[in-house]
């Protein structure tokens, strides 16, 4: 019986959701080059390509109906990557979800995304893969799951995460300015243990009025990038500390566009007080953007970000000597337009990010064509540039250039 | 009424119109009636007729692209329609095929007196994306549809005029002209609207210089729970050649659709019991 279902469900897509399972994936080729030569690449260290994989996605799913309804889905890739010369699995997500009226229940592996901004990020606590999208796979790779439990009853939205998953940061293995940045002490610590005190934990409510979206937010959680104090003078100490963030947003039309707005604090509970030059500091992040179609198939937004350090004073008092020293406040912009042409076959894609301090920027750019429903191929840029102390700058050599090149089944 | 009896009445009225892109000139003769008959009312009931039928629907519709040179390319979703009062509306279209909009879903709350509310569910992101109102001009999925085609657009978006009567594969029909207020898609649409049960049979869109841009065609309309439906159409669009058949099926009304569907809740969680 779940044989033919499953032959079904795999032979005559319009009947797929008549089905009990089905399988659905894609090969997928991702080749990066770095955009322009560098002295750094030496016949010891092969530096030309940051990117060079193919992979086979598989996702499988499932339910029944009955008292509660039950569904499961499992999306796992087979990686075969060139550059770091080795072969993995990537189980991406794997959850079972439980449904009975309003409440719906998640269990396991799965990707959360909250929040309004793009790119920029206030009450979206979840983790990302900055080297991915850096790299220029598929952006759908920046999302991270997270191993956790998630209740839907509108209008809450909770979500338990026991074992805390950090961002994917640019590694020395493929960056340039990471490589040459690595630490010359031996590093101890890592990320917390699964305990219940680690637990994150985090509570969105949310409702709608008018055609404004709006939601209140209240996380305990990690920061996801690690921070790093001198143990003793010969052993560096990696932690993500601990981070309660509460905020709101709110989407709605105007003047025939969308407008977002999003703010949060960012409580640096490891540092409450203030005096701990080495973990981050209490800060309030904002993002404003608008988005407006010019004309047919094509949009431009643009979102202004920023961030306010709360204990200024204290923070310049208790940095550590040799430190670059950050603003009060720093703003972002971006700027995206996209546009689709040939009935949506071809799409254009182009993002622009600059900061003011330090002076930096970052443009993606992308297009990509679709040569049928199984096929597409997608030729990007990732361009950086400005000041190399900043969070953006400093990937100036890893400016690269990607394909990607994906068949659907 | 016993059921096979009751199909049996439906078969019997399903009505083939044949009209297909080729089949333009079944236009065979005019009719002279008097007075004219209110062209906005036409519109109206048209509007209606088309996209308002009973007090919620539930439908399966296959999308084919058919390129200039043969290619296709296809959509298979799962559409949800309800009526919220005389004229709000709502509809929840998930995506079901290929592969790369599998599990897109698409929501519109829309508004007589101000711009619809539409948002965009991504999967591969999980993200719930609000769109612009304005964009409703945009292909819809890839195809020759607009969004405004897909969920039908306010009487106030357009003026109208009557232009004549005329008959369509033994149809009668009201020949009306509407003018866009904002011409963005398109500038004029001409339309043949059958004048019982108030369908439109054909459709041609021109542009602001007046050449015309896109041919929709009724091929088979069927009385379904006492609601006539167009059940297969095709819009042909005049400058590349491309064209695009829909085809419904599983259609049912009046099935008691709920509000709590048409939420972004259900844009993550598709509601199974629906889909077709």
């Amino acid at each position: 019986m779940l044989t033919c279902s499953f032959l079904a469900a795999t032979t005559t897509p319009s009947t797929a959701l008549a089905a009990a399972y089905e399988l659905n994936g894609f090969a997928q080729a991702s080749y990066g080059v770095r955009a322009w030569p560098t002295s750094a690449c030496t016949p010891a260290r092969v530096c030309r390509f940051t990117l060079g994989e193919e992979r086979l996605q598989l996702k499988f799913q499932g339910h029944t109906e009955g008292v509660v309804d039950a569904a499961f889905t499992a999306i796992t890739d087979f990686v075969h990557d060139d550059v770091l010369g080795e072969t993995r699995i990537d189980p991406r997500e794997l959850y079972v979800e439980l449904s009975r009226g309003p409440a719906t229940l998640r269990m396991g592996r799965q990707v959360i995304t909250w929040g309004t901004g793009d790119l920029f990020f206030v009450n979206d606590i979840f983790p990302k893969d900055w080297e991915s999208f850096y790299l220029g796979r598929p952006f759908e790779y920046f999302k991270v799951a997270s191993d956790g439990l998630r209740l839907l009853l509108a209008p809450f939205d909770a979500v338990l995460i026991p074992r805390f998953s950090p961002d994917g940061l640019p590694s020395s293995a493929r960056f340039l300015a990471v490589a040459g940045a690595q630490p010359q002490l031996p590093v101890s610590g890592g990320p917390p243990p699964v305990a219940f005190r680690n637990m994150e934990a985090a509570l969105r409510a949310y409702g709608s009025w008018q055609g404004w979206d709006g939601s209140l937010y209240l996380s305990k959680t990690f920061y996801r990038a690690p921070a790093f104090q001198m143990n003793t003078p010969d052993e560096l100490h990696m932690r993500y500390p601990r981070l309660i963030v509460f905020g709101g947003s709110l989407v709605g039309p105007l003047l025939g566009g969308v407008i977002n707005f999003e703010t949060g604090l960012w409580y640096s509970w490891s540092n409450r007080k203030g005096i701990r030059g080495d973990l981050p500091f209490t800060s309030v992040r904002s993002i404003l953007g608008y988005a407006h179609p010019l004309w047919e198939e094509a949009t431009l937004s643009v979102q202004l970000f920023g961030e306010t350090i709360l204990q200024y004073s204290a923070y310049r008092s208790s940095a550590m000597p040799g430190q670059p020293l950050r603003e009060r406040v720093e703003p972002m912009a971006s700027v995206r337009f996209t546009q689709t042409l040939l009935d949506q076959t071809l799409q254009l894609n182009l993002l622009a990010v600059y900061a003011l301090s330090p002076s930096e920027g970052f443009v993606n750019a992308t297009v990509r064509y679709s040569f049928n429903d199984a096929a597409w191929a997608e030729l990007g840029t990732n361009l950086f540039g400005g000041d190399e102390a900043g969070s953006m700058g400093m990937f100036r050599r890893d400016s690269s250039a990607f394909l990607n090149v994906r068949y659907a089944f | 009424m016993d059921s096979s009896f009751a199909r049996a009445i439906v078969t019997r009225r399903n009505i083939t119109l044949g009209l297909g892109a080729a089949a333009t000139s079944l236009v065979v003769g005019e009719l002279h009636a008097d007075p004219a008959p209110d062209a906005s009312s036409v519109a109206s009931k048209s509007l209606r007729a088309y996209y308002y039928g009973g007090n919620d629907m539930v439908a399966h519709v296959s999308m084919q692209v058919v390129r200039s040179d043969g290619a296709t390319r296809s959509r298979e979703l799962s559409m949800l329609r309800r009526n919220v009062g005389s004229e709000r509306q709502e509809f929840l279209m998930y995506f079901q095929a290929p592969a790369d909009v599998k599990d897109m879903a698409y929501l519109v709350h829309k508004h007589p007196q101000r711009d619809d509310d539409r948002w965009l569910y991504m999967p591969s992101l999980k993200l719930v994306k609000r769109i612009a109102a304005r964009d409703k001009h945009s292909s819809f999925a890839g195809s020759d549809f607009t969004y405004e085609d897909s969920v039908g657009r306010d009487i106030s978006d357009e003026s109208y005029k009557f232009k004549k009567e005329a008959t369509i594969a033994g149809r009668n029909c009201v020949v009306i002209e509407a003018s866009a207020k904002e011409p963005v898609s398109y500038a004029k649409r001409v339309a043949w609207v059958d004048a019982e049960r108030w369908l439109p049979l054909q459709e041609e869109y021109y542009d602001t210089r007046g050449e015309l841009v896109r041919t929709f065609s009724a091929v088979e309309v069927e009385q379904i729970g006492g609601v006539w439906t167009i059940k297969r159409s095709t819009m042909k669009n005049a400058k590349s050649g491309q064209k695009t058949l829909v085809q419904m099926r599983d259609v049912a009304y009046n099935v008691g659709l709920d509000g709590d569907l048409f939420t972004n809740d259900a844009l993550r969680a598709p509601p199974r019991k629906w889909l077709r």
